[in-house]
């Protein structure tokens, strides 16, 4: 397997306003599986069609194995690419499919479906290279099509929303045997998601939003600290409370709450409370949090999301337990659960598409150039 | 199929049978005597007799214009088609250079063609510069070359767009898949995009083929005169001062449909199997 690196890619579509990519880099070492998650629109499947050759960007380099492949066909770039739909050759079988590369390799035809059968049995599917690939379920293509792209055995496999068109076990079942496939064979993996628990799947996870790397780290560390207020919006279930941070304390309408290290610097930063991690309290407390007037009351199986009017005009979203009594229109003060606990806060971002840092034949609106990329809900 | 498909097929399938089914009968019924221009109707082989020899070499000549025109329409509409899928600007050039071929009637494009290759016509005026003296009978001559390539030059479009419209749809994320998995674009085109197209191509052939043994317009204008083709002397027959010929011509019109019933029913036994002939299981 290969190491795998985009580095400082650009890309503006003919015709679009805005760049999709501005200067993405992302680095996957050998062996190594990185997911990239980002909302519609952000640039995610332009990346890998750019790091895969299908594109071409304006800018930027792609690297396998620390050879720049930015000019070569795809065929030459030492990758292979799966799809969201399997794209299965209806002219072969589901042997001839998997065979196909070693084919184009140059392996005799018995050699060929040899091979085929050893990556059929390493997804399940022994004893069913004979069967026309129109019969078989949209999992078992699926499969198919992850044989056929590890039976080209080439440097680093880019995967695109592969299993974003099947249904939830389905996909439970094709995350499992991603695992089990990298255990057998540890391939370089790029995987472009919008599932945020695939994404976790990975050993790190790359923030793509509005074509710009905003974070890369581990899921768990994505969570636990969203660099930006985008991410957090991204992963849903952050309140955002927006204030002051001075001396480690984050000054608000919410009171003082105490900030966790290695966030926002002194100065104007967004408070981010994951929404589990807030309760109601009575309004004459007495504790540092918002009045705020319950608004409405969505139960979600065990918990119950209550989305609340702040006096400050901010809306806030905490998630109780089932059979927590709330109704709407009663007046509480919001807290976070440990008003002592550090809370984690980031400061607003420029857009990274600021003008100095623009290549050749790119140009940004003056308005797009001033914009906050994150804007507070306050 | 589900009765809810022969029930909305039915209006075609009746019309085409009873049209098809009636001309068929009548033209056998006045091929064997039985439909007489004149006279009383009594069973006769005579009209087929007369016509044997004619039929024997119109056969012939009917092979030798129809298989060498449908396989040369097949391989430029493939090529065609292959350029169309190309995309860009070449792409919508050629496709409309093959909706414009398709508004050609036949009859048309053989008068071109004959203003083009024939005896004193374009082609040989600019060649005569060059020093080409003597330029072949490419209209009339001993070989149908200027009929073949009237019916290839037109029914490789059609062809053409018929290929597109099975093969476009999910095209080019095949190609993109294929090269992911390391086919160059010459190893595209024959393990994916041929294998991919053969039904259509085969299926379109088959309509060329078919069109090309019973059409008479184009052998008729641009042929030799001897032997005819199995249409041109059914039309010449049928024309004739001679009423007594028209059971002769009834039998060259039978001849012709049988001949094209006697391609087009294997053909279409085979079709279906054609993607699995054409590659097998493996590549």
């Amino acid at each position: 397997m290969s190491t795998l690196e985009v580095r400082d890619v650009w890309h503006r579509y003919p015709g679009a306003d805005t760049p999709a990519l501005r200067g993405a880099s992302v680095a996957v070492a050998d062996g190594e599986m990185v997911s990239v998650v980002g909302p519609s629109g952000s640039g995610k499947s332009t990346l890998l069609r750019v790091a895969a050759g299908l594109l071409r960007s304006t800018s930027g380099e792609v690297l396998v194995d620390g050879r720049d492949v930015a000019d070569q066909p795809t065929e030459r770039r030492d990758l292979t690419v799966m799809f969201q739909h399997p794209l299965l050759f209806e002219h072969l079988d589901v042997a001839g499919n998997v065979a196909f590369a070693p084919r184009l390799a140059g392996a005799r035809r018995r050699e060929a479906r040899r091979c085929a059968q050893r990556y059929l049995r390493l997804v399940h599917l022994e004893g069913m290279g004979s069967r026309d690939v129109t019969s078989l379920s949209g999992g078992q293509q699926q499969r198919v099509a992850l044989a056929r792209a590890l039976a080209a055995e080439r440097g680093a496999l880019l995967l695109d929303e592969p299993f974003s068109s099947l249904d939830r076990e389905l996909r439970a079942s094709m995350h499992d045997l991603l695992v089990e496939v990298r255990a057998a064979l540890a391939p370089t993996i790029l995987m472009v998601t919008h599932d945020l628990d695939e994404a976790a799947l990975a050993e790190s996870t790359v923030v793509l939003i509005d074509g710009s790397v905003h974070q890369h780290a581990s899921m768990v560390e994505i969570y636990r600290r969203p660099a930006t207020v985008a991410v957090a919006r991204l992963l849903g279930g952050f309140t955002e409370i927006a204030g002051t941070v001075r001396d480690g304390m984050h000054h608000s309408a919410w009171g003082r709450l105490p900030v966790a290290d290695g966030g926002a610097e002194d100065g104007a930063a967004v408070l981010l409370v994951r929404r589990e991690s807030l309760r109601l309290a009575a309004t004459d407390s007495g504790r540092a949090g918002l009045g705020a007037r319950v608004v409405r009351r969505r139960p979600t199986g065990t918990r119950v999301v209550v989305t609340l009017a702040g006096d400050d005009d901010s809306t806030v979203e905490v998630e109780l337990p089932v059979g927590h009594d709330v109704r709407p229109g009663t007046r509480v003060r919001v807290v976070p659960t440990d008003t002592r606990a550090p809370q984690w806060a980031v400061q607003h971002k420029d857009s990274p598409g600021n003008a100095d840092a623009l290549p050749p034949g790119f140009h940004v609106s003056p308005h797009e150039a001033r914009l906050p990329m994150e804007e507070t809900r306050s | 199929m589900t009765s809810r498909r022969v029930s909305g097929a039915a209006p075609g399938i009746v019309a085409i049978t009873v049209v098809a089914g009636t001309g068929m009968a009548a033209v056998v019924a006045t091929s064997v005597g039985l439909m007489p221009l004149y006279g009383e109707p009594a069973p006769s082989l005579d009209g087929w007799r007369s016509a044997a020899p004619d039929l024997v070499a119109g056969i012939g000549e009917s092979l030798l214009i129809a298989v060498p025109a449908t396989v040369l329409a097949a391989l430029v509409g493939f090529l065609l088609a292959t350029l169309m899928l190309g995309g860009g600007r070449a792409a919508s050039v050629v496709r409309l250079a093959c909706l414009a071929v398709l508004a050609v009637p036949h009859l048309v494009g053989a008068t071109s063609v004959s203003l083009l290759l024939g005896d004193g016509g374009a082609a040989a005026r600019l060649a005569a510069p060059a020093g080409v003296d003597d330029w072949p009978a490419l209209v009339g001559g001993p070989w149908p070359v200027a009929t073949v390539l009237e019916l290839a030059w037109k029914e490789s479009a059609f062809v053409a767009l018929v290929v597109l419209a099975a093969v476009a749809p999910g095209h080019r994320m095949r190609m993109q898949v294929a090269a992911g998995l390391g086919a160059r674009p010459v190893q595209r085109v024959l393990r994916v995009l041929l294998p991919t197209a053969a039904p259509a191509v085969g299926a379109a052939s088959l309509v060329t083929l078919v069109y090309a043994i019973g059409s008479y317009e184009v052998a008729w204008l641009l042929g030799r005169a001897v032997p005819e083709p199995l249409p041109v002397l059914a039309f010449r027959l049928f024309g004739s001062i001679e009423l007594t010929d028209r059971p002769a011509a009834a039998a060259a019109a039978v001849t012709g449909s049988v001949l094209a019933l006697c391609i087009a029913v294997p053909a279409l036994a085979t079709l279906p199997r054609l993607r699995a002939l054409s590659t097998g299981g493996a590549p």
